[in-house]
C-alpha cells in the first residue's frame, strides 16, 4: 500500500512535484506519465525515503516514512521497498548473485542464498548467477536488478525508467517480469516512464505536467 | 556477503592500483623493520661480546681501533705490549681477572686468539665436542669456526699469517683441533682460541727477540736445551719420548714450545719448585678436563721480551671503569679504554645513520599514506552511485562510513604485514651475507614489541588516508547522485 497526501517538493525555493493525494491499495499496478522534468523521479524518490519531501506525507504499509529516523529509514527501505532503475544499477565489482545477496546484507536481513537463486530463476537467469555485470546484456543487466529488487519481498516495487535503455524485445520482457512477479508476490508497483511501450500494460495512471502537477 | 568481502571485491577491481599502494606501503615498513632489527641486534651483539669485560689494555692509538680489535675482532690491533708493563696492571688491585690475548694469525678468515681458558669462560661457553686446549698449538674452535670449516677434533689446520685471509702459512707448526664451543651467540662462535705461547710459537717476529733475551738469560739452564733445539717436524714423537724422563710440568711445556728455540721451557723450569709440590697432577694422564697450562700472567712466569696484544679486565669496583683508565693512560705507555664507553660512542654514530634512513622510511610510509588516500578518493568518485545504490538497498550512512575505512584498513594492513615479512627476510639475507663478511650476527627470525606499533602505524595510516572518503560517502546525496544518472 502506497499513500502521498499532499506532497510537494522544492528544488532551491522552486516547486517540481505538487500532488494532493495519490493512493495505491495493496497488490495495485500504476504508472507515473509525463515528459521529462515532470517530477517522475522525484515522486519516486520521496515514495522510497529516499529524498525527504519538502512539504506533506508518504506512507507506505501503514508506516509514515517522515516519522522514521534516518538509519531505521533505510532499513525500511532495503526491506519494504524494491528500486529499479534506468541504468548503471548493478555494482560491477560484485557478481549477480553477490548483488542479491548485497541486497540481503544491507537491509540487514540473513544471508540466503535459496531466496537469492530463486529470485534469479523468477528472472530466468539461474545459470548468471556468477556472471559479473559486464558479461551481461543491457537486458539481462536490467533483469537482474528487478531479481534485486524482488529478493527481499518487497511490499512496494518502484521502477524508474525501467525500459527506457533496452529495446522492444528487452522493454516487453522486463516489463512482463516487473508485471507477473509483482502480481505473484501481492506487491503494489509503481513505474515512471515516459516510455509509450508501457502505457499499454497498466492501466492506472498518474500523468503529471511540466510543472509536476497532476494533468 | 559482509563488508570486508564488499571492500575485497572492489579492491579487486582496483588491482593494480591496490597492488601498488600495498607494496610502497610494504617497502616503508620494511625498511622500518629492517633498521629496528638492525639497530637492537647490533646493540645486543656489541653488548653481549662486551659483556664483563670492563676495560681493555692494550698499545697506544684509537680506542675504538683497541676494543673494535680485541674485543669484536674486526679491526686490526692497535699494536702490541709488553707483557710484563700488562702483567703489573693485571695484579692492581681493583682488578678482579685478567685475560691476556695475542692476535696476529688467522684460519679461512677466522682469528686465531691466543689466550687463556678464562676467555671462553668468560661468555659462558660450553665444549660441545672434546676438551679445552691444555698445549701448545692445540685450538679449540667457536661453532660458527667449526660449522663453516668442517674442522672436528683430532683435525689439524695450518694458520695463516696475519688477520686477513690468504696470508702466508705456518706450514711447519699446523694446529690440532682439540675441541668445539656450543654457539654462544657471541663473537667467540667465529673464533679460534688456543694458548698464548701457541701464538708465540709460531710468530717469527715474537721468536728472534725472545730468543737472545732468553739465551742471555736462562743459559745457565742447559738440561733443556736439547728440547729447546728440536725441529719442529720431528717434535712430537721424540716429544713424547722425552716425557718419561721429565716431570710432569715440564712436559706441558715442551708441548707448549715445541718449536721454539728459546728461553722459554728454561724459565719454567726454573719456575718448577714453585709448582713442584702442587697437589694437581699436571701429566696428561690426570689433566682433570679444561686443565690448563700456567697462566703467563702468574707471577712465576717469565714475561722477559714477550708481547700480548691486549689485556682484557674485569673489575668488582664501580669506578675501576673511570679511575683504572685514567691511571693506565697516564703511568705507562699502555691504552686503556672502556667497551662501554666506546659501544656507546659506536651506537650514537650510527644512530645518526639509522635516524636518517628511518626518515627516509618514514617518508616512503607518508608517499604511501598519501597515494591510499588519491587511490580512495578516485575511487568514491567512481564508486558515488554504488554508494547511493548500496544505500537505495537499505545501507545507512554509517554502514558506507565504515566500508570506505575498512577497506582503508584492509590496504593498510595488508601493507604492514607484507612490510613486516619482506623486513624479516631482508633481514635475514642480510644475516646470511654478514655471515660470511663475520661482521654482525644478524637474524631476521625474532620479533620486537616495536613491531606492535607498527601494526598500529599501518592501521593509523589506513584511517588517516580514508577517513575523507570515507565521510565522503557518508555524506553522500542519494537522490541527487541516482538523479544524475
Ligand atoms: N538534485 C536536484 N537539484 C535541483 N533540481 C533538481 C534536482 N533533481 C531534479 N531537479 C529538477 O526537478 C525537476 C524534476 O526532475 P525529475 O524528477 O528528475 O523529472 P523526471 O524524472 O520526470 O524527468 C526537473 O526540473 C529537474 O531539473
Ligand atoms: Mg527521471
Amino acid at each position: 500500500m502506497l499513500r502521498l497526501t499532499n506532497l510537494n517538493h522544492d528544488y532551491d525555493g522552486h516547486r517540481v512535484l505538487g500532488l494532493k493525494s495519490f493512493t495505491l491499495n495493496q497488490g495495485e499496478q500504476a504508472l507515473i506519465l509525463g515528459p521529462s522534468g515532470s517530477g517522475k523521479s522525484t515522486l519516486l524518490h520521496l515514495a522510497a525515503g529516499v529524498l525527504r519531501p519538502s512539504g506533506g506525507e508518504v506512507v507506505v504499509c501503514g508506516q509514515s516514512l517522515g516519522g522514521l529516523p534516518e538509519a531505521a529509514l533505510d532499513r525500511f527501505r532495503g526491506r519494504h521497498i524494491g528500486l529499479v532503475y534506468q541504468r548503471f544499477h548493478l555494482l560491477g565489482a560484485l557478481t549477480a548473485a553477490a548483488n542479491l545477496a548485497l541486497a540481503q546484507y544491507m537491509a540487514g536481513l540473513p544471508a540466503d542464498s535459496a531466496a537469492v537463486s530463486r529470485a534469479l530463476s523468477a528472472v530466468g537467469l539461474q545459470d548468471k548467477a556468477q556472471a559479473y555485470p559486464h558479461q551481461l546484456s543491457q537486458g539481462q543487466q536490467q533483469r537482474v536488478a528487478i531479481a534485486r529488487a524482488l529478493v527481499n519481498g518487497p511490499r512496494l516495487i518502484l521502477a524508474d525508467e525501467p525500459t527506457a535503455s533496452l529495446d522492444d524485445a528487452n522493454a516487453e520482457q522486463v516489463l512482463d517480469l516487473l508485471i507477473a512477479q509483482a502480481a505473484s508476490r501481492d506487491a503494489t508497483l509503481l513505474i515512471a516512464t515516459h516510455d509509450a511501450r508501457v502505457s499499454m500494460r497498466i492501466e492506472r495512471c498518474l500523468e503529471l505536467n511540466a510543472r509536476g502537477m497532476p494533468a | 556477503m559482509n563488508l570486508f568481502s564488499l571492500s575485497l571485491a572492489y579492491l579487486r577491481t582496483q588491482r593494480l592500483t591496490a597492488a601498488l599502494n600495498v607494496l610502497l606501503l610494504a617497502l616503508g615498513v620494511a625498511s622500518i623493520t629492517v633498521l629496528l632489527l638492525l639497530s637492537d641486534q647490533l646493540q645486543g651483539n656489541l653488548e653481549r661480546d662486551a659483556d664483563g669485560f670492563d676495560l681493555v689494555v692494550g698499545a697506544k692509538g684509537s680506542p675504538v681501533q683497541l676494543i673494535l680489535s680485541s674485543v669484536y675482532h674486526v679491526d686490526i690491533p692497535t699494536g702490541n705490549i709488553d707483557l710484563e708493563a700488562a702483567r703489573s696492571w693485571a695484579r692492581h688491585r681493583l682488578v678482579s681477572e685478567a685475560i691476556p690475548l695475542a692476535l696476529g694469525d688467522g684460519f679461512r678468515g677466522f682469528r686465531i686468539v691466543g689466550t687463556e681458558h678464562g676467555y671462553p669462560e668468560s661468555y659462558g661457553a660450553v665444549v660441545a665436542e672434546g676438551r679445552l686446549w691444555q698445549a701448545s698449538l692445540e685450538a679449540v674452535l667457536g661453532a660458527r669456526v667449526a660449522q663453516q670449516t668442517g674442522l672436528a677434533p683430532g683435525d689439524s689446520f695450518v694458520g695463516a699469517h696475519g688477520l686477513a685471509p690468504g696470508g702466508h702459512g705456518h706450514d711447519d707448526n699446523p694446529y690440532k683441533v682439540v675441541g668445539i664451543l656450543e654457539p654462544t651467540d657471541t663473537v667467540l662462535d667465529r673464533l679460534i682460541l688456543t694458548d698464548v705461547r701457541s701464538v708465540w710459537q709460531l710468530h717469527g717476529t715474537d721468536h728472534a727477540h725472545h730468543d737472545e733475551a732468553a739465551h742471555a738469560e736462562h743459559g745457565d739452564h742447559a738440561s733443556h736445551d736439547d728440547h729447546e733445539h728440536h725441529d719442529g717436524h720431528a717434535e712430537h714423537a721424540e716429544h713424547e719420548a722425552g716425557h718419561e724422563a721429565q716431570d710432569d710440568h715440564e712436559r706441558h711445556d715442551d708441548h707448549a714450545e715445541h718449536d721454539e728455540h728459546g728461553h722459554h721451557e728454561a724459565h719454567q723450569a726454573h719456575d718448577q719448585e714453585h709448582h713442584e709440590d702442587s697437589p694437581v697432577g699436571h701429566g696428561h694422564e690426570d689433566h682433570a678436563p679444561g686443565a690448563e697450562l700456567p697462566s703467563i700472567l702468574a707471577p712465576e712466569f717469565d714475561p722477559a721480551g714477550r708481547q700480548i696484544t691486549a689485556l682484557l679486565l674485569k673489575s668488582e669496583s664501580l669506578t675501576a671503569g673511570t679511575t683504572l683508565p685514567r691511571l693506565i693512560n697516564s703511568a705507562s705507555n699502555l691504552q686503556a679504554a672502556a667497551p662501554v664507553t666506546e659501544v656507546t660512542r659506536l651506537l650514537r654514530l650510527i644512530g645518526f645513520g639509522l635516524d636518517t634512513l628511518r626518515a627516509f622510511a618514514g617518508m616512503v610510509i607518508l608517499a604511501a599514506a598519501l597515494s591510499v588516500f588519491v587511490a580512495l578518493y578516485n575511487a568514491l568518485q567512481a564508486r558515488r552511485f554504488d554508494l547511493a545504490v548500496m544505500r537505495s538497498l537499505g545501507a545507512s550512512r554509517g554502514l558506507l562510513l565504515r566500508h570506505i575505512l575498512l577497506e582503508g584498513q584492509v590496504l593498510a594492513l595488508a601493507g604492514v604485514l607484507l612490510g613486516l615479512l619482506l623486513g624479516h627476510l631482508v633481514t635475514e639475507g642480510i644475516g646470511l651475507w654478514l655471515s660470511n663478511a663475520q661482521l654482525l650476527r644478524l637474524t631476521g627470525w625474532t620479533w620486537l614489541p616495536a613491531e606492535g606499533y607498527l601494526v598500529l602505524l599501518g592501521a593509523g595510516v589506513g584511517l588517516a588516508a580514508a577517513l575523507l572518503p570515507a565521510v565522503g560517502a557518508y555524506r553522500t546525496d542519494i537522490a541527487r547522485t541516482l538523479a544524475r544518472s
